[in-house]
């Protein structure tokens, strides 16, 4: 038994036609993320920190180069990079969480059934448990039962941290999770979300443009 | 810019585009075909009725009319004693042989007319006279009086000729068109004195008086006549005259004309069946519009905010926007128009025969137009402007997602109100037989109206329910079929148009589809007791006479039934009377418990509703009276039909005045012996000396009858299953709209990994829900709009009741277009939204 990299991106390139022309975003990037490991990417706007975020969620396939995850020591080596956004579902399921800025719950569904949606789609109902203990660390005990509306900012998005953490991915994806909070709420949500990776082993790569969220993660990429 | 923003929104979604464009082009279709259909039946029936009483307006009659009745009428008229009448005439028919052929005599004062009335017989540019030649002038044809008749076409005359009738000489005045009774029997019109002596009657008994005066429909009669032709059968009759108090002593009645053209009131019944489901069409319609303009604002939305911010006036955005579903109004219309006029040319040949379908062309009118580019563009810019509306209402209650909205006082209470209001007044309707066919569709309307209520608080009271954690709980792991359906309930209004649509077409598919189909059963099952003879041969009387006699004679027929046939004035109304032996024969044909007695008598349901005659009742037809007993629903008989029974041996010797009745000999039933072979090669050896004999076989007739059938409900089937289509459109566009405001949701699900599988469970989850609403609503509405069709709407019209009968495929095709069209939504709304 061999213990590889989490992640390991290997000359990764994405780019767009944009105007009539090709603008390469991500060029020949390589990479690599231990387990318990967290990245900032860090850089301005189309710098290509939602586009990175997305190749490693497997929502957009490379042009070139490949991506490999490996989730534990026990398990092979998964490689992709151009599967379609369905090839690439299982994976995301079972062993990637994602926290966006906005519209992370859905709103039609409480917290409680968001947490248990997602356990129910990778097949880990058995921790909910688990799951539900950890809302009640995030200070969401008392609000299982509400709807993402009757939250706030802040609650929702401990809500979605608790969300993307509870089937235990091995990876946690996060686009700007504090850049629609006010200062206090981002504090607490950070908090939350880092509290909770200590607990979880998980790796994190998390894009952003606050420094205060860079200053806590291990690594800065900076693209652009 | 405004605009070119608009038109490049359009262009980047074509299917949307498209199937929204479909269902407007289809409601304006369909609508524009069932005009055109029945404004072309309208001007056929009114062809079809004779000119003697296509100028009146009513009709004196009385169980025993005499001459003097009218002369006493007259004078009281002369008096000023008779309101609103400028002439009047009396009136006897009946029937007479003309050489092999079978005439109907019409023998009027026409002097009497000659002030007063307006001229009867159409000028006409040529008259084919006994030399060959037609004259060229304009000129209405001369009057028949003393011995000189004017005959229709189909008697098959020349002006100038000379015929013998019932022994008398009489000289060919004119010959008119043949427009005239349903029956297609050759018209013989005569003075009163001639028709008498043509028809041995005694110069004292009348059939009727006419009455001639001024068209008193009001303005809107006449006006929605024009806009929805068929709609005029639900009117009663208006009669501007009055007959003396002392008429009612002498047992005089006035009637309006329907009650003299019983077949009339029938064609007109089945037009107004057809005019009232347009009107279902257009509804649908007009509700899919509604969806299109919610779906396009919604679309748009993110643009028209950003259009805001950035300072364009919002009455400027809105502008734009209702011009463009003007513009897309307009096309659709004139799509439609087009599309239509194929439509109606398709259901022409379905629903009528060849020769009917040749003879009915189709043109524009102005009524038309009005109606179909009205609704092609009032329609949008009102459901345009109450989408703009409403999509006001729902980003203000965004927030409160999962939440029943607020409503005010006044909207909670009304809703209630509206729904107890329609029920009591559709229940009185349906139990009050004197408001008629108006008052049979009124309930069907305001059934489907407390329908419609429903939706909404059927909506608001799932999403009370549906958003509780306990129903999460109750899912358990399958939540995204739990998303599906909170997703729907999410934002009732944008579903309930939709929704309201679909349970109104879903609604009328089933009751149409039961009411049909308990008919057809009933229908052949009535087949199968009335078709028992295997051979029926028709033709001129006398050649079946003579063939009576040879048959009778020959060993390969075991039995010959004759049956005849006459016409006659029952209580004041026209009836139709068959003659035929009661036997068990007839017993097994008509389902009784026991052969009748000669003396007795069998009505049809209609006869039996306007004679007012009960079982055990008597009833006196000619000079003799009967005893009712039994009736039978008589479908397809547009005539009051009397059966009664005749020793045929007394008839074949003595032809006619039975009764003082004359009759016919219409029909020999055959019955073969031992070698049904023989007897068939028999028949069809006297078929083939006799070219005007026709013979029908007990299966031919059997399928001819049911095909008959099947294409007198081929329009009816296909106007609802295109109003079903409709809705089902206008259900995608419904759940397009829902699929746009969860656009997020549908971007986190991927991120989350959501399978096939999943996907698949979540639209399963809204169309199971869709599907289960509209069929709460619309199976039960479905079911009593069948009721009411077969026990209220089919006496009022046809004049005959329908047992109803539950037949499975008719519940099951509504749910399985409904599922589909739901299913189909949730596949190509995310296709639409990913292309």
């Amino acid at each position: 038994m061999t213990t590889q990299a989490l992640l390991t991106l290997a000359d990764v390139s994405k780019g767009y036609w944009d105007g009539g022309a090709e603008r390469q975003v991500i060029d020949r990037l390589s990479l690599s993320l231990d387990a318990g490991q967290s990245l900032t990417l860090w850089g301005p706007s189309g710098s290509g920190k939602s586009t990175l975020l997305n190749l490693i969620a497997g929502v957009v396939p490379v042009d070139s180069g490949e991506l490999l995850l490996q989730p534990d020591p026990e398990h092979s080596r998964i490689r992709y990079g151009r599967e379609s956004v369905a090839q690439t579902a299982a994976l995301r399921r079972l062993h990637i969480g994602y926290v966006f800025q906005f519209f992370n719950l859905i709103p039609t569904l409480t917290v409680r059934e968001n947490v248990r949606l997602s356990l129910t789609m990778a097949q880990r109902e058995v921790l909910e448990e688990e799951a539900l203990a950890r809302l009640a660390r995030l200070r969401l005990g008392h609000r299982l039962d509400a709807f993402p509306d009757e939250l706030s900012g802040g609650e929702q998005q401990r809500a979605a941290i608790a969300r993307a953490l509870a089937p235990r991915p091995a990876l946690l994806l996060a686009d700007e999770p504090t850049g629609n909070l006010d200062a206090a709420n981002a504090a607490e949500v950070l908090d939350a979300l880092f509290g909770a990776l200590e607990e979880s082993r998980c790796a994190l790569v998390i894009a952003t443009h606050d420094a205060a969220v860079a200053e806590r993660t291990d690594r800065r990429l900076e693209l652009g | 810019m405004i605009w070119r923003s608009h038109l490049r929104f359009l262009a980047r979604t074509p299917w949307s585009l498209t199937v929204s464009m479909l269902g407007l082009v289809l409601g304006v279709a369909s609508l524009t075909a069932v005009h055109l259909l029945t404004e072309r039946l309208v001007q056929s029936l009114d062809r079809a009725i004779p000119v003697h009483l296509k100028a009146s307006q009513a009709t004196v009659t009385a169980a025993d009319l005499s001459s003097e009745d009218y002369f006493w009428l007259r004078r009281s008229w002369r008096a000023g004693a008779v309101a609103g009448v400028d002439a009047m005439t009396p009136v006897v028919e009946g029937s007479i042989l003309a050489g092999d052929t079978r005439a109907r005599v019409v023998g009027l004062d026409w002097l009497a007319l000659i002030d007063g009335a307006p001229p009867l017989f159409p000028s006409s540019p040529s008259a084919p006279t006994t030399d060959g030649s037609t004259s060229t002038a304009s000129t209405a044809p001369p009057l028949p009086l003393a011995s000189r008749i004017v005959a229709s076409e189909r008697l098959g005359v020349t002006v100038g000729e000379r015929l013998v009738l019932a022994d008398l000489a009489v000289e060919v005045a004119a010959v008119v068109s043949d427009d005239g009774f349903a029956d297609a029997t050759p018209l013989i019109y005569a003075d009163i004195a001639l028709a008498q002596k043509l028809l041995r009657r005694s110069e004292e008994r009348l059939d009727l008086i006419l009455l001639f005066g001024r068209d008193v429909r009001p303005g809107y009669e006449r006006w929605l006549a024009a806009l929805m032709p068929g709609l005029e059968a639900g009117f009663s009759d208006r009669l501007a005259m009055a007959l003396p108090p002392a008429a009612a002593e002498r047992g005089l009645r006035l009637r309006g004309l329907r009650s003299q053209l019983p077949e009339q009131a029938f064609g007109r019944a089945v037009l107004f069946n057809l005019g009232a489901l347009s009107l279902l069409s257009l509804l649908v319609s007009w509700f899919l519009q509604y969806q299109t303009a919610v779906l396009w604002l919604r679309r748009q939305w993110p643009t028209h905010r950003l259009m805001l911010l950035q300072g364009v006036p919002l009455s400027l955005v809105a502008r734009v926007f209702l011009s463009l579903l003007l513009l897309l109004g307009a096309i659709a219309g004139v799509l439609g128009l087009l599309v239509g006029v194929g439509l109606a040319d398709w259901l022409r040949t379905q629903g009528l025969d060849a020769a009917a379908a040749e003879q009915t062309g189709l043109s524009f009118g102005p009524w038309l137009l009005a109606k179909a580019l009205g609704s092609a563009l009032g329609v949008p810019l009102v459901a345009g402007i109450m989408a703009w509306r409403g999509l006001n209402d729902v980003r203000a209650s965004a927030d409160l997602a999962g939440r029943p909205g607020t409503s005010s006082a006044t909207v909670r209470w009304l809703r209630p109100l509206a729904v107890g209001v329609s029920l009591g007044l559709a229940g009185w309707l349906a139990r009050t037989p004197a408001t008629g066919l108006f008052g049979a569709f009124g309930a069907i309307l305001l059934l489907c109206l407390v329908g419609i209520l429903c939706v909404a608080p059927l909506l608001t009271f799932g999403r009370q329910r549906l958003f509780s954690p306990a129903v999460g709980r109750w899912f358990g792991g399958r939540l995204t079929v739990l998303m599906g359906v909170r997703d729907l309930f999410r934002y009732p209004g944008d579903l309930s148009a939709a929704l309201c649509a679909l349970v109104l077409a879903v609604a009328t598919s089933v009751g149409i589809g039961t009411m049909v189909d308990s008919f057809r059963s009933d229908f052949d099952a009535m087949l199968d007791g009335r078709l028992e003879a295997p051979i029926v041969l028709e033709g001129p009387a006398p050649l079946l006479e003579t063939l009576a006699s040879d048959l009778r004679a020959a060993t390969v027929v075991a039995e010959l039934r004759p049956t005849y046939r006459g016409r006659a004035q029952v209580a004041g109304q026209p009836v139709s009377l068959r003659f035929e032996p009661f036997d068990e024969h007839f017993r097994r044909a008509f389902a009784l418990a026991h052969v009748p007695e000669a003396g007795d008598v069998l009505l049809n349901e209609r006869a039996s509703r306007l004679l007012a005659a009960r079982v055990d009742s008597s009833i006196t037809v000619g000079r003799q009276s009967f005893r009712v007993a039994g009736r039978y629903p008589g479908y397809g008989d547009s005539d009051l039909r009397l059966r009664l029974s005749v020793e045929p041996d007394t008839l074949i010797r003595a032809r006619s005045d039975r009764f003082g009745i004359a009759t016919l000999l219409e029909q020999l039933r055959v019955y073969p012996g031992a070698d049904p072979a023989a007897c068939d090669a028999l028949i069809s050896a006297l078929a083939e000396r006799n070219p005007s004999l026709r013979v029908s076989r007990r299966d031919a007739v059997r399928t001819r009858a049911l095909e008959v059938f099947d294409r007198t409900f081929a329009i009816t089937r296909s106007l609802s299953t295109l109003a079903l289509i409709v809705a089902a459109v206008g259900l995608y566009a419904a759940l397009v709209s829902i699929a746009l405001l969860q656009a997020g949701n549908q971007r986190l699900l991927v991120m989350l990994g959501q399978s096939r599988s999943e996907r698949l469970g979540f639209q399963l989850g809204r169309s199971s829900a869709v599907t289960t609403i509209t069929l709460a609503l619309a199976l039960p509405l479905g079911l009593i709009l069948a009721a009411l069709l077969c026990q209220v709407v089919n006496p009022r019209g046809f004049g005959w009741s329908v047992p109803m009968q539950l037949d499975g495929p008719v519940l099951v095709w509504p749910f399985v277009v409904t599922l589909l069209a739901a299913l189909l939504a949730g596949v190509f709304s995310g296709r639409e939204r990913h292309g």
